[in-house]
């Protein structure tokens, strides 16, 4: 290329090189002509026409041209110097030279236009098959698509690397191969592949997203292009696929689809109201909770101003919060931190909510979503909840002064040994009439077991129990069951200690009964030892009596008997009946 | 204290009117009487408001307040001093003059307030 190359070039653009070599041409022609001049005398330019034609073929028009009026000149430069001037007699070889002079022409641009034909035919060449080249590149060189050829019968007849790359197989593997090849096994027994090729060929092409597989077995979801070609003659020739893996595509809207339907599942079965609005707060969603908790139901919700759900007093100043909001550039944040919010449902009950506000941009509408929460029950129970604290710690210092006033009552009349003994021994009653009331919530505790409780310490002492216990159910309010259960630990402990307990065989009868009156005023309890040791009145009276004497008169507004029998001591308690002390 | 002091006692629990009765005792004070509830309150009340010096009031009378016990005495001249277990929630604000002891209490509080009651007798003597 290098040395004809650069010659060639320089030959097309300097002219001075092709009219140099018409000059040597035609001298050249001149030369030959003077040599045969016998020869040709009677044709004196026949020997111009070969080197016309060398230079219009060699150097183009341009030159061609020169070398006709060069070689007329030549050939007549004789005649005018001879002559001097134009004689008639010259009229013949005036006559010649113009001949010469338009046959020259012509021939030039005949050959011209000869070489103009070839040029072009031989670019128009050159250039079919560059396009031809650079389609073939380009359907190989796409990596996106599969694209290949099949035959009439439906085999493959061309392969490209994009096919390669997305079904697996190489060119040299598929070549021939019938296309049932690519399709999955159920699709290709149920005879898809050729009905495909068919309609292809009905209507011109076929289209369809379906799975197809790979080499390796595994499946894709392809989006698949058939094209019937025909020749000419309107034969057909076979068809063009082009395959474009959409597996991704697919799975990516599944997934959209699928975390659409979870998402709408979350929102609807959420315990919280979930409210979505628009700019200009009026409701685009709510979910199921939200229809329970306002009790709009959906269809009627869709489109209210969100101010329905409002109190009327705090509509203002919510949208002026909600439009505040949006210029925050916040997505999300809760609501109502100045105080506690407010609902209202349709009835127009209002109820205490909390939640949270979080705004989106969606194909340029604002909406702002709210979650909400009814915390009535929340509010009523932490109330609640206050309330049982405070009633607790008034509980329990009322009771630190009780067990403040059982241990000085004990150090006053208990002699020091048995001072511990003693105070623990109350204060265990006093703690089995708390479990006694906590199992009933301190609503109150049965007579029958605030009694049974007072023996609970000596069952168990001997093999039959050596005590009754009798009479209607009556019912107990918590101070009045916390004292009557220290009452009978004492009247207990007392008898273990000098009464019926006392021996191996005394036995005590508690028994109680109402007034026989229509409307029972009044309760008696009998609590009868009999079989114990010989009795006396103590002499200075102790903490059992004086807690006795003092309870039931001063709290249950009753009176006591004693009476030291010697049969046994008997004590009679007369509790008049209230709201404390009933029957059950 | 030339003469005992006579002082009522309204509480509800009977251990607790118990413990008051003895500790006044000690102190040299006469129990004017005990009550647990406000209707018995004001028959005491009532019954001594010549001879009464002091009053320890629990406020929560199982629910019942005491305050209408608390009017009385006022207007009665008569001095008391609040007896509550729940010294920070339990007083109506308008009572927030009334000196109050926190149960349990000691033996020391219930002196003191003896002795405001003793100090107030002798106010209306002297004048």
């Amino acid at each position: 290329m290098s040395l004809a190359g650069t010659g060639a070039r320089l030959w097309k653009t300097h002219w001075a090189l092709r009219y140099g070599a018409a000059i040597i041409v035609v001298a050249a022609a001149a030369g030959s002509r003077h040599l045969l001049q016998e020869q040709l005398a009677a044709l004196p330019y026949a020997i111009f026409y070969p080197a016309i034609l060398v230079v219009a073929v060699v150097a183009g028009v341009g030159p061609a041209l020169f070398a006709v009026v060069s070689a007329a000149l030549y050939t007549h430069y004789p005649i005018i110097v001879r002559a001097g001037s134009f004689a008639a007699e010259n009229a013949s070889d005036i006559i010649r030279l113009l001949g010469f002079v338009s046959l020259g022409t012509i021939s030039t641009l005949v050959v011209a236009l000869l070489r103009i034909g070839r040029e072009r035919r031989i670019l128009t060449e050159r250039a079919l098959q560059d396009s031809e080249e650079r389609f073939h590149q380009l359907v190989d060189g796409v990596q996106d698509y599969a694209i290949f050829m099949l035959d009439r019968h439906g085999r493959v007849a061309s392969w490209n690397t994009g096919a390669q790359r997305i079904e697996g197989w190489s060119e040299t593997e598929i070549l021939g191969q019938d296309v049932s090849r690519v399709f999955p096994g159920e699709a290709r027994d149920s005879g898809r592949p050729l009905r495909q090729l068919e309609i292809a060929a009905a209507q011109g092409s076929f289209r369809e997203e379906a799975e197809r597989v790979r080499k390796d077995g595994s499946r894709f979801w392809a989006d698949v292009a058939i094209t019937a070609l025909h020749d000419e003659k309107g034969e057909l020739r076979g068809y063009a696929q082009v395959i474009r893996d959409i597996s991704e595509r697919k799975r990516a809207s599944r997934d959209m689809a699928e975390s659409r339907s979870r998402l709408a599942s979350v929102v609807e079965s959420a315990m919280d109201a979930i409210i979505t609005v628009d700019a200009a707060q009026r409701i685009v969603l709510c979910n199921k909770a939200a229809v329970a908790m306002f009790g709009w139901t959906e269809s009627e919700a869709i489109g209210l101003p969100i101010g329905e759900f409002i109190p009327q007093r705090f509509r203002a100043a919510h949208a002026r919060h909600v439009t505040g909001f949006a210029t925050t550039g916040f997505t999300n944040r809760p609501m109502g931190n100045s105080g506690s919010l407010v609902g209202l449902r349709r009835n127009g009950e209002e109820f205490p909510v909390e939640g949270s506000i979080s705004q989106a941009d969606v194909d340029g509408r604002k909406l702002f979503t709210v979650i909400l929460r009814d915390i009535t029950a929340r509010k009523r129970a932490e109330e609640h909840q206050a309330l049982l604290l405070r009633e607790l710690a008034h509980r329990v210092k009322n009771t630190l002064a009780v067990v403040q006033s059982i241990a000085a009552q004990t150090r006053r009349f208990a002699p020091p040994a048995q001072f511990y003994d003693t105070l623990t021994g109350r204060l265990s009653a006093l703690g089995t009439a708390h479990d006694l009331l906590t199992r009933s919530d301190w609503e109150g505790a049965a007579l029958h077991e605030v009694v049974r409780l007072g023996f609970a310490p000596y069952e168990g002492l001997s093999p039959e129990q050596r005590w009754t216990i009798d009479g209607p159910d009556i019912w107990l309010a918590p101070n009045e069951a916390v004292t009557l259960s220290l009452v009978f630990h004492e009247l207990a402990t007392n008898a273990a200690k000098f009464g019926a307990l006392s021996n191996a065989c005394g036995r005590i009868a508690v028994r109680w009964s109402l007034d026989a009156g229509e409307n029972p005023l009044e309760l008696c309890i009998d609590w009868r030892e009999s079989g114990g040791p010989k009795v006396a009145a103590p002499a200075g009276g102790g903490f059992g009596s004086k807690l006795l004497d003092r309870a039931v008169a001063h709290e249950l507004g009753g009176e006591t008997e004693v009476d030291y029998a010697e049969a046994g001591v008997a004590y009679r308690l007369r509790l008049p009946l209230s709201a404390k002390v009933k029957v059950q | 204290m030339n003469h005992r002091l006579s002082i009522l006692i309204v509480d509800d629990e009977t251990m607790i009117v118990m413990l008051l009765e003895d500790m006044l005792a000690d102190l040299g004070c006469s129990v004017a009487g005990s009550a647990g509830s406000v209707a018995q309150s004001l028959a005491i009340i009532e019954r001594t408001k010549q001879t009464l010096d002091g009053a320890f009031l629990d406020i929560n009378l199982r629910g019942e307040l005491v305050y209408p016990v608390a009017d009385a005495l006022k207007a009665r001249g008569i001095p008391f001093v609040f007896v509550t277990g729940n010294a920070l929630h339990g007083i109506d604000p308008d009572y927030a003059g009334v000196p109050a002891l926190s149960k349990p209490f000691g033996a020391r509080a219930i002196e003191q307030a003896v002795r405001l009651f003793a100090e107030r007798r002798r106010v209306p003597a002297t004048a």
